[in-house]
């Protein structure tokens, strides 16, 4: 059954509301700051974060290194995935890498990261190393689905290797670069807060959201975790509207 | 002036498919080639247009020829509009403006006005291959290639699709070269109708047609009898069926 956009945005709130009720039942059932702080002092909370002279700082750096771990992992993802996607010889030696480091748990990752590198690396590190294999396996997808009759009927047409590559290959391609951005960025974000929690570089979501846990100040650990769950949301709206301007093709 | 094929050979791992084939075609008409299934009647389009090699043989007049296609399906670009489908095919340094105007020509050709923005994803699978008739007529080549275009579509789409197909042609009479198995598709369009046999291929029959394409009905008596004679000479190609 589809809906309308409009019932979908009024179920979706009635969703939101649903989390806020249950937070505030138990919050009143525990009765305890130091267990389940009330909701909207954990936004006042919220806001004292954000009016904060250092909040800049601290949100701003988790987010440069979530994009830079991005760029990073979409630019090497990207190429890996298009030469696994052309090449099957490839694609076979690549594929047992890729299993291992997505099976890798991310503690591990962190803990020889911390080892290797400086503390403001080791979130873009650990960041990229989780958000690779999703570009990569997603962009191959994409390269293995191009539609092989469409490649045959440009080249009976006599088109060249050029547009082929900017008309054909990459628009065929796009939607799987998305929806492997997507993906990336949502465990993305969940990486790059437990390596700033492990490695406390100076300024970082994870850093702060430590210290205020060292502090029993429950309140702060799920005002940071809200602002952290706001700018990954974020991110996907600009992923899903980036998506809506490039994919317009697609119904 | 007449292309021809001279001495073609073509086998396709261990099946010979071509041994010493010739065959001719008359330039500015319509040839229909049937044949049964896997006969290799695609093979020697591709071999016509440059896109398979002979194993040996000559291709006379199609030196510098250049060929469009229209195929099974319509194979549009799904993320290009209708227009720039069309111009996906036209020469890269034709002006922007010149593209455009020839690709609206020839969606008005095929009476698509109005759906030059549309996506392929939006319009109707006859619509599509109406695109793709436009798009062959827009490719400034001197042969097309038709295989199976109009496989597997409804009777009422199939002869609008031949109206289309002739009207555009009427104006504009390039070499068409047209591979079939279906009889009355061959007889409402092909000036000339070539049935092919089992590999290796030989011509079991050969017919013209006088009169223009897509004027027929396929009611006229001589055409009644010429689907005779082309139903036996493809029935002589298969040994339990006499048709598909």
């Amino acid at each position: 059954m589809k809906i309308s956009f409009t019932s979908r945005r009024m179920i979706g709130l009635a969703s939101v509301l649903t989390m806020l009720v249950a937070w505030k039942l138990m919050a009143l059932y525990f009765n305890s700051g130091f267990i389940v702080p009330q909701p909207e002092e954990t936004l006042l909370t919220v806001v004292k974060l954000l009016i904060d002279k250092n909040f800049l700082a601290v949100a701003g750096s988790t987010i440069l290194r979530g994009v830079v771990g991005f760029a990073i992992s979409a630019i090497l993802g990207i190429a890996t995935g298009i030469f696994a996607g052309i090449s099957p010889r490839f694609d076979a030696f690549i594929a047992p890498m890729l299993i291992t480091v997505r099976s890798v748990p991310i503690i591990s990752l962190i803990l020889l990261a911390l080892i290797w590198f400086g503390s403001g690396l080791v979130p873009v590190f650990v960041a990229m190393l989780t958000m690779f294999p999703f570009m990569v396996t997603n962009v191959s997808d994409g390269v293995k689905n191009i539609d092989r009759k469409l490649i045959e009927m440009a080249k009976f047409y006599g088109v060249g290797g050029s547009s082929i590559i900017r008309e054909l290959y990459i628009p065929a391609v796009m939607p799987f670069i998305i929806s492997g951005a997507s993906s990336a960025m949502g465990i993305g974000w969940r990486a790059i807060i437990i390596g700033e929690v492990l490695s406390q570089p100076r300024f970082g979501i994870g850093t702060d959201m430590h210290s205020a846990q060292t502090f029993l100040n429950v309140e702060e650990v799920i005002a940071w975790t809200v602002i952290a769950v706001l700018i990954s949301y974020g991110f996907e709206k600009i992923i899903r509207w980036s998506e809506h301007k490039i994919v317009t093709w697609k119904l | 002036m007449a292309l021809t094929v001279k001495n073609l050979n073509k086998r396709y791992a261990e099946k010979v498919l071509y041994s010493d084939f010739n065959i001719e075609f008359e330039e500015g008409t319509i040839t229909c080639i049937l044949g049964p299934s896997g006969c290799g009647k695609t093979t020697l389009l591709n071999i016509l247009g440059g896109v398979n090699a002979p194993d040996s043989g000559e291709l006379e007049g199609f030196g510098q020829k250049v060929a469009s296609y229209i195929f099974q399906e319509p194979r549009l670009l799904p993320w290009k509009s209708v227009r720039d489908n069309i111009e996906f095919v036209l020469p890269r340094d034709l002006p922007a403006l010149e593209r455009s105007k020839e690709a609206d020509r020839l969606i008005k050709n095929v009476e698509l006005d109005g759906y030059a923005d549309y996506y392929p994803s939006q319009l109707s699978g006859g619509m599509c291959q109406r695109v793709s008739i436009a798009r062959a007529f827009a490719c400034h080549s001197d042969i097309i290639l038709m295989d199976e275009p109009l496989k597997g579509l409804d009777i009422v789409l199939k002869e609008n699709m031949i109206k289309w197909f002739s009207q555009i042609w009427q104006t504009d009479k390039r070499t068409v070269i047209f591979v079939t198995h279906d009889v009355d598709e061959a007889l409402l369009l092909g000036n000339d109708i070539y049935v092919l046999g089992r590999s290796p291929v030989e011509i079991v029959a050969h017919v013209s047609i006088a009169g223009h394409a897509g004027d027929r009905t396929g009611e006229e008596p001589h055409l009644k009898k010429l689907k005779q004679s082309l139903y036996l000479a493809l029935g002589s190609t298969v040994n339990t069926k006499t048709e598909e």
